[in-house]
Order: C-alpha cells, then structure tokens, then sequence
C-alpha cells in the first residue's frame, strides 16, 4: 500500500485535473435535481392500501380533496351567499379542479304542491329573506346535510369542497384556490388538504436547504478553526466536505432523483460525517509535522495508518447509507443513495485530492499541540488510565444502561401521521384543527362494498353501520349509496327508511339520476351496482389512534355488513398506518444489514474480533438511542427511524481508535498503556469530530419539519453517546476482549 | 372544343358561386335551416343507451313516441317507456313542451305505484338524463332562439358554428359541425367554465325520406361515454294526444 500512496502523491497535479473535471460534471448534474413534495413520494411502493386507493380514484371519479371553511357571524346574508357564488365561480375555473361542492352549487329536491321539484339550493343572487329561511330549513332537515356538510347550523361558517387531479401542481393549486378568498371573501378563512400540506412542505423545503446547510457549513468552519488554528486546517477539510456534497448531489441529479422532505437530511449528514475523514486524517498530519516528520513522509505516513481507518469507516457509512434502497419508501432510497455517494465521495477526496493538495502546498506551521498536552490532553490521559484499569467495571455500567434503555424501546409509540410533520403553530395544522372543528373530520377513510347493491338488505346494512359508527367520537359525517337512498326516499315518498324492494331502488334511483350528472352516482358506486364507496370523515390522527379507529370501522363492518359483502379499506389516514408498517420493517431490515456489513467490511479488512469490538459501541449506542426515544416519549416517525443506521455513519471515530490501539500495540505497549496513548493521541480528534458532526446535526433542530427537527435534536444525543462510548467502553472493551490484536492480524495475514 | 371548353368553364364557375355563396352563410342562417330539416310528424323509435364508465356499461332501452315541432308553432310531446332492464320496466316519461318553452313532465314509477309531476326549471333541464351523458335538454332539444350564432369556420362541407345562449344555462357555447348539404348535425362540442366538457357525435340514416339519427355518441372529457342506438323507426304513424297522458304513461 506504501507504494500505492507514493505513486499517488508522484501524479498531485493530475489527481487535481481530475479532481476539477470530475466537479465540474457533478455540478451540472446538481442542476439537474428537481423537487417532489408531493404526498405521493410517502407513500410506500407495492402496497396494498396504496393500490386501492389508486383503484377508487379511477373508478369512483375520486379526487382528492380541499376543504375551505369560510367563516362569518352569519354567512346566511345575500351579500356573503353572493362572495360563496362568485368564489365558487372562480375555483371551477381553475387547472386541474374536477368538481367544486358548495352551497351555491349544489341542488335540492323536494316535493311542493305535489310537483317534484330539482332546483338551486341558492336561487340566483341576492336571496331575499324566505329564500334563506327556504335554505336553511332545508339543510336542517335533509337526511345528507344536517350533519353541516355544507354550512354549520349555527351559519357561522359555510364549506366549500374542491376535489382536483393527482397531477396537478399542488402548492400552485393551493395559492391559486386562496386567491379568490382572499379577494372576494369578507370573513375570516381556513383551508385544508393536500394542496396545502404540498405547499407547506414545499416552503419548508425551500427554507431549510439553504439556511440549514448555511448553518451547518458555518458551525464546521468554526469547529475546524478551533481544531487546528490554522487556515489550511479550514479551508482544507472544507474543500473535502463540499466536493463530497457536489459530486453526492451530482450523482443525484444524473440518476434523475428527486429532491423530497427527508431529503434534507442527507447534505447535513455529508457535511457532518464527511468532515470526520479530514479530521483524522489532518490530525495525523500535523502530528506527524509536529514530531519534525518530513512533509512527503508524513503524507504518507498518514494514508498508511489514519487511512486505513478513513477507508473502513468511509466503506462502512456508505455500506450502511446504501441499505436504505431496500427501504420500499421512495424518499428513503433517494437520502441513502444522496448521503452515500456523498459520504464516499467525500472519503475518495479525502484519501486522494487531500494528500494531493498536500503535497503540493507548503507545509503548515503547527500552531496546537495535537497530543496528549493540556487540559484536554490530561483528562483523555486520565480517562485512558481509567478505563484500562476499571474494564470490568465499565463494561458491566454500559450493560446496566443497555437493559434501562431496553425497556425505554419497549415504549416506543409510532406516529407516521402526516399532521405530526408539522409545527402545532403552522398554518397547515391550525386549518385542519378548525376543518376538524366545523366539519367533523378533514381527511377520510374509504369503505368499498362489494356485492348487491340494489339489495335493499345490503343497503339497510350500510345505513345501520353509517348510523352506528356515528357514535364513534373520531368519525364525522358519512356518505354512500345508502344515505342517498334514505334522503331520496324520504323525498320521494314522504316516509323514512329505505325502498324496500328492488325495483323501488332501481327506479327511485332513475328520478335521481334525471336530477344530477353521471358523475353524481357513480362517484357511489358503479354502472352496474356491484360496488360502493362509503365515505367516512375523520380528522387527522396519530397512527396509534387512526389503527384503533380501523379497527373499530372493520369490526362493525363485519358485524352489520360482512355476511352480505365483501369489505376493504383505505384513505389517506389508512395510508399512514401502511407506512408505519414498512418503517417498521425497513427499520428492522437496514440496521441489521448495516451493522453486518461494517462487521463484514472491518473483518475483511483487519479481523473478525476488531469488527465485534468497534460494533460494540454502535450497538450500545443504537439501543441507547432508541432507549431515549422511548423513554422520552418521542414517535418513531419517518426520520427518527433512520437514526440507527445514521449512528454508524456518525460513529466512525470507533474504529480511528481501534486503528490507533493497534498501532500501539504494535510498538510494544502493554494493552493498558496502549489505551492511554491511545485515547492521548486519537482522543483529541475524536472529541472535535463529535464536536463538528454534532454541530452539523444540531442545525437540523432548526427545521420546520417536524421528523427532521426532531432527528437533528437525537442525533446531538446520539453524537454525545458514540463519543463517551468511544472514550470508555471501547477502550475497556480493547483491553478486556483485544489484548493481542497483533497477533491476531498476523494470524490472519498468514492465514 | 373551344364551345365544350366555355361550357365547363361557365359550369365551374356557377359550382364555385354556389359553394362560396353556401361558404357565406351566417351563423343563423346555417342555423335556421338546420333547424326546419324536415321532420316526420310522428315517430316511434326504439333507443338503446348504453353509458360506458371505467370499463363498465350499463344498458337501458326504452321506446319513444314523440310529436309536434316548436318551430311549426306546435307542442312538442313525447313519452319514453323504458323496456330493460327488468328493474325499470314499465316506468315512462312524459314530456309536453309547450311553443313558450314552458314544459310539463310526468315520471310514472311502478314500485311505486304514484305518478310523480317533475318541476321545468332550468336546472332541471341541465341535470343528466337518466345518469347518462346527456342532459335532459340535450334529448329535447335546444330553442332555436335561445341562442346568437356565428359561423366561424367552413370545412370538409361542415359549417362550424359557434352558439352562445343569450341567457344563462347549463353550457357557455356549443360549437356546431353542420353537414352543409343535408344541414343536419354531425357534431357538436359543448363548452363551460372555459373548457370543453363533451362531445356529440350523431350519424344518420335515411328513413321514409326523412335524415334520422341512427346513433348518437355522446363522449365526455371526464372518461364517461353515452351512446344511443336508434332502431325500429316508424314514422308519420298516426296517432292521437291521447297517448300523451298520465293514462297511457301508466300502461
């Protein structure tokens, strides 16, 4: 390897030309990335709530859907039914929307002097009085409405309903459907629906990339500062960080990724874990400086030893970054393939432009003592000599908060809720607070019946179960084939109930069907009365709640309707808990093949017992985490699950200390002096990496989005137990279970 | 040849007159005559609608007796008897449209067993008919002077013809494809809020000289699909207004 290193260092200027080339591509190809904040991209592949939903869009007409809820003192005046008419107007109007559902547009039938009559529910503009009084005794007694579908009782607020195609461009949608209530509506206005939340995280996105990534830039730069007190000692892992991000983001946009939500989380991540590799690797440097090493000698002294190190941890970031493209979460694939193509890249810079550059610039003046000197050097001394001679003692505490932090994971609640993404102050949750408020729900769960519908025992079914789940506190106002027969037969005949034979239904549903549009029944079931769709209203809930919801909905369903036909699920709401279960699953799945690939990487590499023993203190820490996690009562959402396989990115500066043992070991130091040289010399750079990657992911708290801010805040912690851990329990894990690490590799060597 | 030449020539000419002179129709004479083509007096039609959505079709047939014409100063009365399927067997449809535009409707159920008077509003008239794609005024019919024309475009012997109703309805404008030999509709697009939401296709044949629709396709741009198949034409068949009352509805 020796004469690899210095045939690199022969060729400086031509790895720099490289180098620039290479940049230069990525940065068109950064260019490139395109956004996805689409509601879409959380959903998981291949699922089966997914496709259903998919199916009831195309065959029920489905749209999905804004809920505007306009509010006044009494919007039962002319002058305010005009703005609903004229804002109605202007939202039917619009790219993209299907259909718009408000007062003003709506129908009602009834029966008057024995005549049928099918008119406006709003007649023209400028009602007079008994027109109102005309509406409102309607809304109030008509079986559909009185729930407040369309107006709150009280008439402090009225709702209008936009339903619109999946492919239009949401945030766009959502500012052009405020417009008109802006310009035209005298009261006060909330909204809620996709649009909004699309544009909510759109903005968020938008905020959070430059300014968090400002921020963590900014916080490294200082920590390199303070590390080495020399420009080149910032400037130079800088450049390494920021090739690494380029050529990440680079790859990214050739690959035609898209940029989402979590996304975020990736550049920090590069920054954070990609300036680790030039910490130790500088270190090194100016160590080997310090000592009057010859400046090509001391590069190359550096690749040889710290590199080794760089390189294990560099493979085993990546390794475990790329388990996240099993992950059935389109949003988690694109942050593993971003932050591992960063993350090595940053390594390849590091282990190739950085000894290059090095080469051809002056050596530095060495202005810190970067060994055992100084406060910090006496208390990494001291800690070393701690935990050489107190192992058994050590080892058995991390046991003790392991089986504590254990029972904390036992606590761990999910929430995969799209609400819990956002600040309770924004926008986005206040509106669907009072939507909740007004309306009863603003979001839905779907209910597809499949059998005979124009059985009116099937029917009388489905009306009993719309009634009886009413007394669920979670379900709001319900809608289907049956509730339409209840309203329409009432009208029709004057009694209550249901028609009670076949014919009855097939022709009350003629009279319907003479007073609407196609769309009007076959958005509740289909041509040819074997399916339904009951709608039922929900607010937005945790997943924990919603899953306790579901299951309520399928056990009366099958208790009222599941002799007579056959029952399924979705909504968006029942998408959530689909992703909780494949969070779940890819949680499992890429933190046990993360932690054997590094096994695998470090044990080809070096031994099979230096792996076991790095992976302790990851390990440790995982279960830490997630103690905490627990413990704190934090959700286990989209980011927070990711935590684990972050860890072993960020707790490399494990395996930097394993490589420094060695080396010590090598030059004949008993295993407890071993470990205090160790920690003397490596510890310094050890504690300014967690320092830089903590100040990297402490940024992330500054995030609007919830699961972000909230793994940014995790991670510090995590940062802080890879950091004590690499300090005591490694270093008593070493000199209890490494003794002869040297003998060890040569048996592997000869082997 | 020089007199068989000048023959031809003169010939062409006329036939170029004509065309252009047919060219510079307006919107409303186009319109007009497209509006008297000859009509039987009576007829009786056998229709299957099929609407289509989402890969399903539901099919219905219904007889059709129909008479007068609003532009002779006539009532116009028709009554729809639906045949299949079995659930809706028996029901009809009676219409009286009277020269002011005024209309008296009768829906007979026989479930139910009452004959139900329906209002003539003008949602009504643009609700759909029976669930399918066209609206009851597309069945009736339009009043001829419930819109200004203007011919916008001459094609393929088609008069394209833009319609815009002069009060409030259930469409912005109708553009109509009028064949400029026989001035029956070929197509006609249907427009609100700015967009095209359907399209009308109509094919013909002729029956006791008379151009009567064979098949009309109705095709919305929201994924549905209505066609009617007309069949069992009898024409000029007299018959008296007897048969345009709740008695005969209900038989």
């Amino acid at each position: 390897m020796k004469k690899f290193w210095e045939g690199l260092l022969k060729y400086s200027w031509g790895v720099i030309g490289v180098f620039v080339l290479v940049t230069g591509f990525m940065v068109l190809g950064a260019t490139k990335i395109k956004q996805d904040t689409s509601a879409e991209a959380m959903n998981p592949d291949n699922n089966a709530i997914v496709e259903l939903n998919a199916r009831i869009d195309e065959d029920f007409n489905a749209g999905r859907m804004e809920i505007l809820v306009l509010h006044a003192e009494n919007v039962f005046t002319p002058g305010h039914l005009n703005e609903v008419r004229a804002i109605t107007a202007e939202l039917e109007g619009l790219e993209g929307v299907k259909k718009v559902t408000s007062l003003t547009n709506s129908s009602k039938m009834l029966e008057q002097d024995g005549v049928l009559i099918t008119s406006d529910m709003v007649p023209e503009d400028n009602p007079s009085e008994a027109d109102i009084a005309a509406i409102r005794q309607y809304l109030d007694s008509n079986y559909l409405l009185k729930s407040g579908l369309l107006a709150a009782k009280d008439g402090t607020s009225t709702n209008v309903m936009v339903e619109f195609l999946d492919s239009v461009d949401m945030p766009r949608l959502a500012a052009e459907m405020e417009a008109p209530l802006k310009n035209l509506w005298t009261g006060t206005y909330d909204m809620t629906g996709i649009p909004t939340m699309e544009s909510s995280m759109l903005k968020m996105v938008q905020r959070d990339l430059p300014l968090l990534g400002a921020l963590a830039l900014l916080i490294i730069l200082g920590m390199f500062l303070l590390n080495y007190r020399s420009l080149l000692g910032a400037w130079m892992p800088l450049l390494q960080i920021v090739v690494g991000l380029i050529w990440g983001a680079g790859a990214f946009g050739w690959i035609g990724l898209k940029f989402q939500a979590l996304t975020i989380i990736g550049p920090i991540a590069v920054l954070a874990v990609g300036s680790s590799f030039t910490l130790h690797l500088l270190g090194r440097y100016f160590l080997e400086l310090s000592h009057g090493t010859e400046k090509r000698t001391a590069i190359v002294n550096v690749l040889q030893h710290t590199g080794l190190g760089v390189l294990i941890s560099g493979l085993a970031i990546s390794a475990s970054m790329l388990t996240f493209l099993l992950s059935d979460l389109q949003m988690v694939r694109g942050l593993g393939t971003l932050t591992a193509l960063g993350v090595g890249a940053s390594m390849l810079s590091s282990l190739t432009l950085l000894p290059a550059l090095l080469s051809i610039l002056p050596a530095p003046k060495v202005r810190v003592k970067l060994e055992g000197t100084g406060w910090m050097g006496g208390l990494l001394r001291s800690l070393g000599h701690f935990a050489g001679h107190h192992s058994k003692g050590i080892l058995a505490t991390g046991a003790l908060l392991v089986v504590v932090a254990a029972f904390g994971i036992f606590q761990i609640v999910p929430n995969t809720s799209v609400i819990a993404f956002f600040r309770p102050d924004s926008t986005f949750v206040k509106g669907n607070e009072v939507v909740n408020k007004v309306l009863g729900g603003s979001t839905s769960v779907r209910m597809v019946v499949t059998g005979d519908l124009q059985d009116p025992a099937l029917l009388k079914a489905l009306l009993q179960f719309q009634e009886e789940i009413q007394e669920f506190p979670e379900v709001g106002p319900t809608t289907s084939l049956a509730s339409l027969m209840r309203s329409l037969h009432q009208t029709l005949t004057g009694e209550e109930g249901l028609p009670g034979s076949r014919e009855l239904v097939a022709q009350e549903l003629l009279v319907y069907q003479s007073s609407g549009s196609v769309d009007d029944i076959t958005s509740l079931v289909d041509l040819n009365y074997t399916q339904g769709l009951v709608t039922i209203l929900a607010p937005r809930l945790s997943t924990h709640e919603t899953q306790v919801l579901f299951d309520k909905l399928r056990a009366k369903s099958a208790e009222l309707i599941g002799d007579k036909a056959k029952i399924e699920f979705a909504g968006d709401i029942l998408t959530e808990t689909a992703l909780e279960q494949v969070l779940l699953h890819d949680f499992v799945l890429s933190l046990s093949l993360a932690l054997l690939l590094v096994i695998c990487i470090d044990s080809l590499i070096r031994s099979v017992r230096a792996a076991l023993v790095t992976i302790l203190v990851l390990a440790v820490t995982i279960v830490l985490q997630y103690g905490f996690l627990g413990l704190l009562g934090l959700p286990f959402n989209l980011a927070t699950a990711l935590m684990g396989a972050l860890a072993i990115g960020v707790g490399d500066y494990a395996i930097h200390l394993t490589v420094r043992y060695i080396e010590d070991r090598r030059r004949g130091l008993s295993p407890e002096d071993a470990i205090v040289e160790t920690l003397a010399t490596s510890g310094r750079s050890i504690v300014f990496t967690a320092l830089t990657i903590g100040g990297g992911f402490i940024v992330l708290g500054f995030s609007d989005f919830m699961p972000v801010a909230t793994l940014g805040s995790l991670m510090v912690l995590t940062v802080l137990i890879v950091g004590v851990a690499t300090l005591t329990l490694l270093p008593a894990a070493c000199v209890r279970f490494f003794r002869n690490p040297v003998k060890l590799l040569e048996v592997k060597n000869h082997a | 040849m020089r007199k068989v030449f000048l023959l031809s020539l003169t010939f062409s000419l006329l036939l170029a007159g004509a065309n252009l002179a047919a060219q510079n129709l307006t919107g409303a004479e186009v319109m007009a005559k497209t509006f008297r083509t000859a009509k039987p007096q009576t007829s009786i039609i056998t229709m299957a609608m099929v609407i289509a959505k989402n890969k399903q079709t539901l099919s219905r047939t219904f007889t059709l007796y129909a008479t007068g014409d609003n532009t002779k100063g006539e009532a116009e009365k028709s009554i729809m008897k639906f045949l299949s399927p079995a659930d809706v067997k028996g029901s009809g449809f009676l219409s009286i449209r009277k020269v002011d535009g005024a209309t008296e409707s009768l829906l007979w159920l026989p479930a139910m067993g009452k004959v139900r008077r329906l209002s003539s509003s003008n949602t009504d008239q643009d609700s759909s008919f029976f669930g399918s794609d066209f609206t009851n005024r597309d069945i009736s019919g339009f009043i001829e002077a419930d819109f200004t024309y203007e011919t916008t475009g001459f094609a393929e012997n088609r008069y394209q013809v833009e319609a815009r109703p002069k009060k409030p309805m259930g469409y912005e404008k109708l553009v109509y494809h009028i064949d400029a030999t026989l001035f029956t509709e070929s197509k006609v697009e249907y427009f609100k809020a700015g967009k095209l939401i359907k399209t009308k296709v109509v094919t013909y044949t002729e029956v006791q000289g008379y151009q009567q629709p064979a098949t009309i396709v109705m095709t919305s741009t929201s994924g549905s699909s209505t066609t009617l198949t007309l069949s069992d034409y009898r024409l000029d068949t007299p018959f008296t207004d007897a048969m345009f009352t709740e008695r005969f509805l209900k038989q």
